[in-house]
This record gives C-alpha cells, structure tokens and sequence, in this order.
C-alpha cells in the first residue's frame, strides 16, 4: 500500500530522515515512534506530499507521490499534529468545504454530501456539535473534527500525527478506541512518542530516532526479540525462614533473582531472569514441589517497550558514535598521509 | 479550485472585518469622488478611475493579503490545503478567483457614482467603457502581486505592508526614474503597473495595455505557484 525507500530529507546540514526505508501493507495498523525531533513528523509530511523529500521514493498504492502527487493524496486522510481547521466555520461547513475540496462528489462510491458529512460525524461522535463554530470548541472536540476531515472521502489510508497530544485522559481513550475501530477496515499509520499509545493501537511498530529507523517489527515481537533472557514474576507461598532467593538463585538456567516484595500475607514476590533456552518454568516447578512450597502466580513478563526503546536508542547512539570515531580516525590518517607526502 | 474561491468568500462575509473593508472602501472611494468629481464639477470619468482609485484598491489588497497564504501558514491549514488532491494551480487560481471577487464586489460601489453622473452631467459612455475594462485587468494585476506577496512570508503584518509598499511603489515608480540615467529610467519606468492605464482614462481600449495587465497577472500567478512548490522542497 505505501513503500518508503531510501527516503532522505534534509534541512541545510540538519538531516531530519537519513535513508529511511520500510513497507506498509494494506489494513496495517502501523506506530512510528520516536522521541520528539526524531522525524516521524517530517516521514509522515513527505508520505502525505505536504514537503518534497531530498532523495528517495515513496508510493501510495503504486502511485508516486512527486510524480502523481493527485492520485497518490486522494488515497490518504491525513490528520496533522495541529488541526488543520478554520476557526470562523461552523463543523458543518469545514467538513462541507473539505468534501468539495477533496472533489468527493465525483467519487462513485462516496454518497452524496449531506449523508457522506452526517455519516462521518456519526463516527467520530461531532453530531452533537454540528452546527457550531469550531473555535468555540474543546481541544477533543477540535480534534475529533481533524479526524473527521481526514475521513471525509472514505480514504482507505489515514495518517494521524500524535492523534492524542493534549487531550485529557478520558478523550486519550476514546481516541485511541475510535483509531482502533477505524483501523478495523483501513490501513493506519499514527506517530506518537508515547510507547503505551503505540502498544495499545498498533499491531506493528517503527522506531525511529535521529533520521534512522532504528527497528521495524511487529509489537509482539518486540520484546521477544530484545535481550537473551527470559523474565518472569513469580509470587511463592513458602516458609519465612527459607532462602528462598538463594535457592531460586541456585536453579539451572537462572541468571538473576530480584526480590520485589510480599503483596500477600505469606508469600513473597520474585522476578527471575533466566536463559532463554532453559524453559524455567519446569524446573523451578520441579524444585518448589520438592520442598512444599505453592507456587500462587507465575507471569512472563517481556521487556516493556520503554527499556526496549532505551535500548535501541543507546544502540543506535553507540552505532553512530563507533561510525564517527571511525569517520575522524579514517580523516586523520588521510591528514597524516598528505602530511608524509 | 471552486471550493477555495468559494471558502474565501465566505470566510470575507462572514467576518466582521470583510465589512470593515468594504466600508473603508465606500468611505476612501468617495473621498476621491468628492475631490475630482464634485469639486471639480466634471462629468469626466478619467478623474476619478485614476491612480487615486487605485491607491483605494491597495488598502484593500494590503488587508486581503493577510489572509491569502499568510494567514493559512501561521494556521497550518495549508497543511489541508497541501495534501488534498488538488493542483497548486487549483489552489492559487481559487485564492485569486476569491479575492478577484472580493475586488470587484468593492468596485461595485462605483456604480452609484456612474448613476449620479449620468443623472447629473453628460456621462461618456465609451469611457464607462474603457475605464470598466481597464479597472478590471488592474485589479487582476494587482490582486496577483498581493498573492505572490503573501506567499513570501507567513507574518499576516509583513505580508500586508509588504503588499501595500509595493503595489504603491509600482505606481509611482517613474517619479524615481526621473533621476536615473536615461537607458535605466525607460526601463524603470516601464514597470509602473498604472501608467498603462492612461489609453483607458481617455475612452481607448489598445491591445498593448489589455496584453500587459493579463501578463502581469499570469506570471505573478505562475511566481505565487513557484514559491509555494519551492517551499516544499526546502
């Protein structure tokens, strides 16, 4: 549905997207994250042809977006960190304006206006705020009326920039709900530098920081992938004079024991990481049962996407700082060499 | 392209300051008629469709060029406007179409003061003639350097004084190529947008001015275009 390669954006010698590359497939619910500056912002601009990149290609359902920018847009609804509203328009005559502007009527399976713009609005739950001036609305409300102007047209890709940035708890949710609802039948590509935001929509995730995608994968398999031990919470019922800790310690496989606490009257809680080709599950079993202690809670637990994030991040800084070092040791030879000469 | 002219226009009359504007325009316009027409006591149109008219027409410009791209630059609805599938021809030629109408619904205005010469004196008709053509293909032209003005810059102040400095520069540009050396001051000269303007004061309607004012107002189109593309790239 969209293909990115080699996708390069420059501002001067700031390089705000270094040779991004990556695929999104129809009905992919797919979060670019990132911290603030990383360029998810600038990807998502360039996707939606609102700025030109510097190198690379990009394609909206086969069509290219510098070649056949008309036919690439009219694929995608595009909702921008700021609303893009008018504050001097009724929801009524914004979301009236946009269907002309999207040239809507000439589609063949979109209704006719009125019922188009009502069916919309019913979606996005604005029936109620219809015919009010959009400056005297909430920020949830103004936001909600952004996604109702991408929808307009029925695209079948919506791109929403930090959708939830700025609204109250209870809007953060009904949001995140709504996006899910609508990827059910369309592809999604939302940014957010909020991991949990990104974890609870999202059926795949693309890092990236500093320009670079630093990984691509499926939010399942993120942590999975991370690390080569296994992590599990364990709650023990067992006897207060035992070292439990010590024995956990001991079992085979197991590379650390962290006591957490007692949330329970008689039990202790642990979190153990172990190797990941020893199934811990079965020995521990197997030992606990010799010495009569329960076993009440066992819990994988994956790497939350916050550490993985960490780690990525640090990874890639390693990356550019070995790749730099390596940069300046090369110059500074080449600077000796002509010195010799 | 429709659905822009059509935003601008309602977006102009809704607010309270499109009526501002028009009443701005009614207050100068009528000064200008008093002092060449009345006091004058002349029937004669090429008094008051004249440069004084046309200064009117700057502030006018000036004010709409706040709106145009400015206004959408520091609103991020451009991003809107950006993204949808339509061309940035459609885009500039809606913006033009918009305020082109907002112009000409001010220059409206003017038939009560045909209707008090005709009443009142001896009211040359070719020159009605003329003068409507001509005051057509200037505002064209000036409407379109306001747009280009506006695309330049996204302070709403800088584009409408920006704007008026320059349509104003541009009608009494000759008066600085006075002091320039010959072979510059013809050149200098040539860009003052009004003095093309004088065959249609007198009842003429020449090919050479009709030719430069729709010139001026394409090529300003096509720059507006440019910019906004260039800027993308940037």
């Amino acid at each position: 549905m969209i293909t990115v390669s080699g996708l390069t954006k420059r501002y001067g010698k700031k390089i705000a997207v270094n040779n991004a590359s990556f695929t999104i497939n129809r009905g992919d619910i797919v979060g670019l994250l990132g911290p603030n500056g990383a360029g998810k912002t600038t990807t998502m601009n360039m996707i939606t042809g609102y700025i030109s990149s510097t190198g690379g290609k990009i394609t909206v359902g086969g069509y290219d977006i510098l070649e056949n920018p008309r036919e690439a847009k009219a694929q995608i609804g595009y909702l921008p960190e700021q609303p893009p509203l008018y504050h001097d328009m009724t929801v009524k005559e914004y979301l009236s304006f946009v269907y002309n502007l999207k040239g809507c009527s000439k589609k063949e399976n979109i209704k006719i206006k009125s019922e188009h713009i009502k069916e919309v609005c019913e979606v996005v739950k604005i029936t109620n705020v219809y015919n009010r001036m959009i400056k005297n609305l909430s920020k949830g409300y103004k936001q909600r009326v952004g996604l109702a102007q991408a929808l307009i047209g029925d695209p079948e890709i919506l791109i929403l920039d930090e959708p939830t940035s700025g609204l109250d708890p209870k809007e953060i949710v009904e949001i995140r709900n709504l996006i899910k609802r609508l990827g059910t039948r369309r592809t999604v590509i939302l940014s957010s530098h909020v991991l949990s935001e990104v974890q609870a929509i999202c059926e795949r995730i693309i890092i990236i920081n500093e320009g670079y995608v630093v990984m691509d994968a499926m939010t399942d398999e993120l942590s999975e992938n991370m690390g080569p031990n296994s992590r599990y919470g364990i709650r023990l019922a067992a006897p207060d004079e035992d070292d439990v800790a010590g024995v956990l310690a001991s079992l085979i496989g197991v590379s650390h024991v962290e006591y957490v606490g007692s949330y329970e009257k008689g039990t202790r809680d642990f979190i153990i990481e172990a190797d990941k080709n020893v199934d811990i599950r079965r020995v521990l079993f197997d030992e606990c049962a010799k010495r009569s202690w329960y076993i009440l809670m066992i819990t994988p637990l994956g790497m939350s996407l916050e550490d993985i994030f960490i780690q990525l991040v640090d990874k890639n800084s390693e990356a550019k700082q070995l790749a730099d070092s390596k940069e300046e040791i090369k110059e500074d030879e080449a600077d000796v060499g002509n010195n010799e000469a | 392209m429709l659905a822009i002219m059509k935003r601008e226009l309602v977006s102009f009359f809704k607010n309270p300051i499109g009526y501002f504007t028009i009443m701005i325009y009614a207050f100068l316009s009528a000064i200008v008629f008093t002092l060449f027409v009345v006091w004058q006591n002349t029937s004669y149109l090429g008094g008051y469709f004249g440069m004084y008219l046309f200064i009117v027409d700057i502030v006018v410009i000036a004010v709409l060029s706040m709106r145009f791209f400015s206004e959408e630059k520091k609103n991020k609805t451009d991003q809107l406007l950006l993204t949808s599938p339509i061309s940035l021809y459609s885009l500039v030629g809606g913006k033009f179409l918009g305020a082109y109408i907002i112009l000409l619904t001010c220059t409206a205005l003017n038939i009560i003061y045909v209707v008090i010469i005709d009443a009142l004196g001896d009211l040359d008709y070719g020159a009605l003639v003329s003068n409507t053509l001509g005051t057509l293909l200037i505002i064209a032209a000036m409407v379109s350097i306001g747009l280009f003005i506006s695309a330049l810059t996204e302070n709403q102040i800088a584009a409408a004084a920006g704007t008026a400095a320059i349509l104003f520069l541009l009608m009494i540009i000759d008066y600085f190529a006075l002091f320039m050396p010959s072979w510059l001051s013809k050149a200098v000269a040539s860009l003052n947008i009004y003095s093309q303007y004088e065959d249609f004061t007198n009842g003429i309607i020449s090919l050479a001015p009709v030719i430069y004012y729709i010139s001026v107002t394409a090529i300003f189109l096509f720059l507006t275009v440019k910019v906004i593309e260039k800027r993308r790239w940037n």
